[in-house]
């Protein structure tokens, strides 16, 4: 199609321009003023023929005209992350100070960026999502940056999930941005400490609080979710006792009920190696034993492994008058079940068994009878991540009831009843001793926590003031385990 | 520290154990070869149980002078078989004639059974293998579940229903029976099957009795678990004799202190 300007001083003089150009079939398209006269703008009558030839595939060959225009668009999207992280990379070379700076600003440029874009196109454009994830990441700094750590906590689920995936733009090297991803880390961990340090000056009960717990031994994310709602204006005595009674409500016991041995039942005791299970059952043994006689209890145990496993709680039977038997498998389990259905309590002891040792399930689906109620043993001494891997591996439906062995030893209580507390364990009673049956008590929630925050010693491996924010740093590991 | 007798489960001496012995009946109705056997397999998975030392009162075999039993002990008070390092993993004591003496008492039932228990006071579990008109006779209205014997012969299965009938009606007992298969075959099983049904079949006809039946192999070795899975069963329903008040504690914790040897 030819389409021609002519210009001249005035509109006759220009289309006979045109019609010299055209000839008599000259077809005006416009025509208007300009500072030197007149533009008209022609074409020849051929061409409308043409152009109505053209028309049909023209309209069929539209969307793929207009995809063309989205992907060239799309393009330029994805080669604008891609130029923004090149200018990062350049601007790597930047001391660390500038770059800091230097990623405020692209947070919330990008923010401004992720806001607009979902507000005006969230219809299906694959390529938005990249950069969007990249601004994200870039706004957890921001996050940390907010005034309080009970907001913090709070914003920190949502955007968890996109967040945390490290996105490697298409054009940077690996290498780099594992530089970014190492650097932001250190960014926020230092941001993070001098929250925590203004935070303190600002809130010194709430930090000290923190620090007590997190020394009796208590994770920071419980510490973190009671703080939260610590009330405002109140005096540093009286938080204590807040915090103290908020940890007895939600440490679970059995104090309004039978204890377990008048209680009576099928229990299987379970947990990892050495935590004191077949002295537990022999105590629990001897206590329904000397209630209710001998005759009142049946022993059972399922540990073929250890050497002198049967043996240990033959012998605790002998000295009480009960026979404890040996089940292979779980028809010999059940056929003894049967057998000691008329006794007013079973006790089933099992192998200890190591939380991610591949027995483990199988041991576990052999005590999934309906009758038998599974009594998760817990080391108090032990330390938090092992307690924590224990109670999630011996998880089991239902109200799940646990028993606190070797209180006695524990240095401190506070990583066993932070379990307790978030897994919602019922407490069962809590052994105390070696001595069977009397080292054994009920557990008492108020008693227990009283135990828990008070420090017996000073500990290197207590956190001081400027290490608790540190506390709060979310480790790579875990924004990834938040990712998948 | 060390030359002190307290323990971690010196506490458990404090229990009182009313039931000093159980009393597991087993009933002879002249199928001796069967009922040996078994016997012999079940005192074998009761003394691995570690239940206490075990004695078995045989009340087919009278006592003699060369092998003293029951009677002797009644008579003279002498109690040779206190429990001792070194001897076997049970007693066997002939008793025909001292449970017939027991019988002829003037005070049957639990009482005579409490002074059997006395007398063996250091046996945990007592085996009583005896005639199904002798057991019967002593154990009258106990509420204890002697144990029968069938095999597969016409004889053993008639004689077997005779003294359930005698034992259940007469008595007030309430038998078990066990029925012996040859081997494990599905034709023995079958046989021994059909043999336990029959048995149930004229104990509900004729006598409105629920008959509970075992079916075990003649030879245990291949069928371990069913003899422990018996022994289970008879020591779980054995019946519990009383003893003195004075001796009501467990025993074997204060023959753990007392055997304790100092090393130095």
């Amino acid at each position: 199609m030819n389409i021609q300007r002519f210009t001249a001083p005035t509109s006759r003089e220009a289309l006979a321009k045109a019609r010299l150009a055209f000839g008599d079939g000259t077809l005006i398209l416009s025509n208007r003023p300009t500072a030197s006269g007149v533009e008209v703008v022609a074409t020849a009558e051929d061409a409308l023929a043409a152009l109505d030839q053209t028309d049909t595939q023209r309209r069929a060959n539209a969307p793929v005209a207009e995809a063309r225009r989205q992907t060239s668009q799309v393009n330029s999207l994805v080669q604008d992350p891609q130029n923004g992280v090149e200018e990062d990379a350049a601007l790597l070379a930047m001391s660390t100070l500038s770059f800091q700076d230097y990623v405020r600003e692209r947070m919330l440029r990008r923010r401004h960026e992720a806001l607009n874009s979902t507000a005006s196109a969230t219809e299906a454009s694959p390529p938005t999502p990249k950069p969007a994830s990249f601004a994200e990441k870039t706004q957890a700094p921001r996050q940390w940056s907010a005034p309080s750590a009970a907001k913090k906590a709070a914003a920190r689920p949502a955007p968890a999930s996109s967040a945390t995936e490290p996105v490697v733009a298409p054009g940077v090297s690996t290498g780099v941005a594992e530089e970014l991803q190492s650097m932001r880390a250190m960014i926020e961990e230092r941001f993070n400490t001098l929250n925590w340090l203004g935070q303190a000056r600002q809130h010194p009960i709430q930090s000290g609080l923190m620090l007590k717990l997190i020394r009796a031994g208590y994770s920071p994310t419980l510490a973190r979710s009671i703080l939260e709602k610590l009330p405002e204006d109140t005096g540093a005595p009286e938080s204590m006792r807040w915090v103290m009674d908020v940890l007895e409500r939600n440490l679970r016991t059995d104090a309004g009920k039978r204890p377990l041995y008048e209680e009576g039942g099928v229990y299987a005791l379970v947990g990892s190696t050495g935590v004191g299970k077949t002295t537990t059952a022999a105590k629990l043994a001897g206590l329904c034993a000397q209630k209710y006689g001998p005759a009142s209890v049946g022993l059972i145990t399922l540990d073929t492994f250890r050497i002198g496993a049967h043996e240990q709680l033959r012998s605790y039977g002998r000295m009480m008058g009960i026979v404890a038997h040996l089940a292979h498998d779980r028809a010999a389990l059940q056929d003894l079940l049967g057998l000691l259905a008329g006794k007013k309590m079973v006790l089933v002891d099992t192998m200890g068994i190591a939380p991610r040792d591949p027995r483990k399930k199988d041991m576990l689906d052999l005590l999934a009878l309906p009758s038998v109620n599974r009594l998760l043993v817990l080391n108090a001494g032990g330390q938090g991540d092992m307690l924590e891997d224990v109670v999630t591996s011996f998880k089991s439906s239902g109200i799940q009831q646990a028993v606190l062995s070797k209180i006695d030893e524990a240095v401190k209580l506070g990583p066993a009843l932070d379990a307790t507390i978030r897994h919602q364990l019922v407490l069962r009673g809590i052994a105390n001793g070696q001595r069977v049956p009397e080292d054994w008590e009920a557990a008492d929630a108020g008693a227990l926590v009283r135990a828990s925050m008070r420090a017996p010693t000073k500990s290197v491996f207590d956190p001081v003031a400027s290490d608790i924010g540190f506390y709060f740093t979310e480790s790579t590991i875990q924004r990834q385990a938040q990712a998948r | 520290m060390l030359d002190t007798s307290l323990n971690q489960g010196a506490g458990l001496h404090s229990i009182p154990c009313p039931a000093l012995a159980r009393v597991i009946a087993v009933a002879s109705h002249g199928d001796s070869q069967s009922e040996l056997p078994l016997l012999w397999n079940l005192c074998i998975a009761l003394a691995s149980m570690s239940t206490g030392p075990l004695a078995v009162l045989d009340g087919t075999t009278p006592e003699s002078i060369e092998h003293p039993g029951l009677s002797h002990f009644l008579e003279d008070g002498h109690k040779p078989y206190e429990s001792r390092c070194g001897q076997p993993a049970w007693d066997v004591i002939p008793a025909a004639r001292g449970l017939e003496k027991l019988c002829q008492q003037p005070r049957l039932g639990m009482q005579a059974l409490n002074n059997l228990g006395n007398l063996l006071r250091s046996h945990g579990t007592i085996v009583m293998y005896a005639p199904a008109d002798l057991l019967g006779t002593l154990m009258a209205d106990s509420g204890a579940h002697p144990l029968l014997l069938v095999s597969s012969t016409r004889t053993s299965r008639v004689t077997a229903y005779q003294s359930l009938k005698r034992m259940l009606l007469n008595c007030g007992l309430r038998p078990t029976i066990a029925t012996m298969v040859v081997d494990s075959r599905q034709s023995a099983l079958n046989a021994g099957q059909a043999l336990s049904n029959n048995l149930q079949d004229c104990a509900m006809y004729f006598l409105g009795y629920k008959l509970d039946v075992i079916t075990l192999p003649v030879d245990p070795d291949s069928f371990p678990n069913d003899m422990n899975r018996l022994a289970v069963r008879l020591l779980e329903s054995a019946l519990s004799l009383q003893r003195n008040a004075s001796e009501m504690f467990c025993s074997a914790g204060h023959n753990t202190t007392q055997n304790m040897v100092r090393s130095h």
